[in-house]
């Protein structure tokens, strides 16, 4: 199993300091959840491990992300071979414009991954989202007739495609309807075994039912991380007091 | 007048001044129709547009416009096909690896700029650079000198709906391991029927634009033979055949100008009915 750590992580956008010397090591084929009040840089921590920060000109990072023991910014890593390995469920389901069947057998199909077989590839992927029977009939439908929720499960089986290692979610389904959203979430829970899962939320609820472990973040900085059980039942910093009580944030 | 009263008159007064000026537009659309067809339509037949110009053809004796719309058609799609493989890499080069905002609106002023010359000038252009190289009036200097004309209707039209493709596309496509190169072909895929209207838009200018071809491609009355030999186009047929002394020609030229009109109209229908098709996959 992969293990993810981070050291003294700084990150920039032109001028402002949006990740403030981060170091904490991700238990692996555990759940992380990333809480803090909005604008803390809970997302902005999330894109650093994928290097999907290089999208933004105004970017800089300092620090490493190691994983398995290579940093990830180093110069001769490959960000499309990182991303391969660090899969990322994004806030809003963005399917690619294609069919249903289309968008799960991209990742296989540029990576080269299904042996010749993409059509088994493609349905033991929808299997394992819940979709397989609710799509069967409509492969070469497009993905964006789908509803929303059909949509978040659809791209969870389009990153899972590609096998990545490290399963990324930025407030996965904070865009979705609580059905769907419950949907998803329980997905994310079952897949825990086999990835290292980081998640983003701001729903506590959701945080205190699904992890494992949670990272603390306040205006950047990371206040406080330790396993699930331990901070929220006894948070050690008063911020973190203050949070959980709903007094700060 | 009570304020609700005033507000009411005021949507009223715009309401009725946006419809004025629909009917205005539509009008003129209407009156343009209007005058081609109905003194295009007497002189409009099989023969005209089934034959190339006989002998005596422009004092009223037998033949056709065939030579001319076999050559607009020519001209229009080679000069939209030449253009698409310089605007397309262009635009999607502007989106994917040009990191640079200050190359972007640099590409898009010059872009802007060629859009506002006119075609006369591109026409001299062609004519000199024609001159420098040894050429003759043909089908590919004609060809050549329109795409100039239609590459920044191409540019900038398939610009502005790449433009307006949501961020988050290419953060996802990324994250699942793409290159830059394969988010490209994902840009094209949510980008065709944006393609489809630029194309359409640069071919419709092109197959009617007189005065860039006017040196360039020259004028014959034989069916278009080679990329290297003069060839008809309908604006030019329109334009000889309107400023011959005799009424029956010009009223084929009025017939001319029908074929031309009708011709880009199918050509929209067609483009419209297959976006649907087309453009089932895009991401909204």
């Amino acid at each position: 199993m992969p293990s993810l750590s981070i050291h003294n992580l700084n990150v920039w956008y032109g001028a402002q300091h949006a990740i403030k010397d981060i170091s904490v090591d991700i238990p692996p084929r555990q759940i992380t959840a990333v809480i803090g009040p909005s604008g803390c840089g809970k997302s902005t921590l999330l894109k650093s491990l994928n290097r999907l920060l290089d999208l933004n000109e105004r970017v800089r990072v300092e620090g490493q992300v190691l994983l398995d023991g290579d940093n990830i910014y180093a110069v001769d890593q490959d960000a499309t071979e990182i991303r391969t390995r660090i899969g990322l469920l994004a806030q809003k389901p963005f399917p690619l414009p294609m069919s249903i069947f289309d968008n799960v057998a991209y990742g296989p199909r540029i990576h080269g991954l299904a042996n010749g077989n993409i059509q088994a590839v493609v349905q033991s992927q929808l299997e394992s989202v819940g979709l397989w029977e609710e799509v069967k009939d409509r492969l070469s439908a497009p993905a964006s007739g789908l509803s929303v929720g059909q949509q978040q499960r659809l791209c969870l089986a389009r990153t899972l495609a590609v096998q990545p290692e490290v399963l990324l979610c930025d407030e996965s389904t904070a865009s979705l309807d609580p059905i769907s959203a419950r949907g998803v979430e329980s997905l994310i829970r079952n897949i825990k075994t086999h990835y290292t899962v980081i998640m983003v939320t701001h729903d506590i609820d959701q945080a205190r039912r699904v992890a494992d472990y949670v990272l603390f973040m306040w205006l950047g900085e990371l206040i406080e991380h330790g396993p699930a059980q331990q901070f929220f039942t006894a948070p050690a910093q008063p911020l973190s007091q203050a949070y959980l009580a709903r007094e700060v944030g | 007048m009570s304020r609700r009263r005033r507000r009411k008159a005021e949507e009223q007064f715009f309401t009725w001044l946006m419809r004025f000026s629909l009917l205005g537009a539509a009008c003129v659309l209407g009156l343009i129709l209007f005058t081609i067809f109905w003194r295009g339509l007497d002189a409009l037949s099989w023969e005209m547009i089934s034959q190339a110009p006989q002998g005596g053809f422009y004092l009223g004796k037998g033949g056709g416009i065939l030579n001319a719309i076999v050559g607009s058609l020519y001209l229009g799609a080679g000069a939209t096909l030449l253009a698409l493989c310089i605007a397309v890499p262009v635009v999607l080069y502007l989106h994917t690896y040009a990191a640079d905002p200050r190359i972007r609106s640099g590409v898009r002023l010059a872009l802007d700029i060629m859009w506002g010359i006119p075609s006369i000038v591109y026409g001299a252009f062609g004519f000199s650079l024609m001159v420098f190289l040894g050429l003759r009036a043909s089908l590919l200097a004609g060809i050549i000198t329109l795409a100039l004309v239609v590459l920044p209707i191409l540019a900038r039209t398939l610009d502005e709906v790449v433009e307006m493709t949501p961020r988050q596309l290419r953060e996802v496509t990324l994250a699942l391991g793409a290159t830059r190169f394969e988010w490209m072909g994902v840009l094209l895929r949510q980008s065709i029927p944006g393609l489809v209207t630029a194309i359409l838009l640069a071919f419709g200018r092109g197959i009617g634009d007189a005065a860039s071809v006017l040196f360039t491609a020259g004028y014959t009355d034989n069916m278009p033979q080679s990329l290297l030999r003069p060839v008809a186009s309908l604006p030019l047929a329109v334009f000889f055949q309107l400023s011959t002394p005799f009424p029956e020609v010009q009223a084929r030229a009025y017939a001319s100008a029908l074929v031309l009109t009708v011709l880009i109209l199918v050509i929209s229908l067609l483009a419209h009915l297959s976006m649907a098709r087309l453009g089932r996959h895009v991401i909204r």
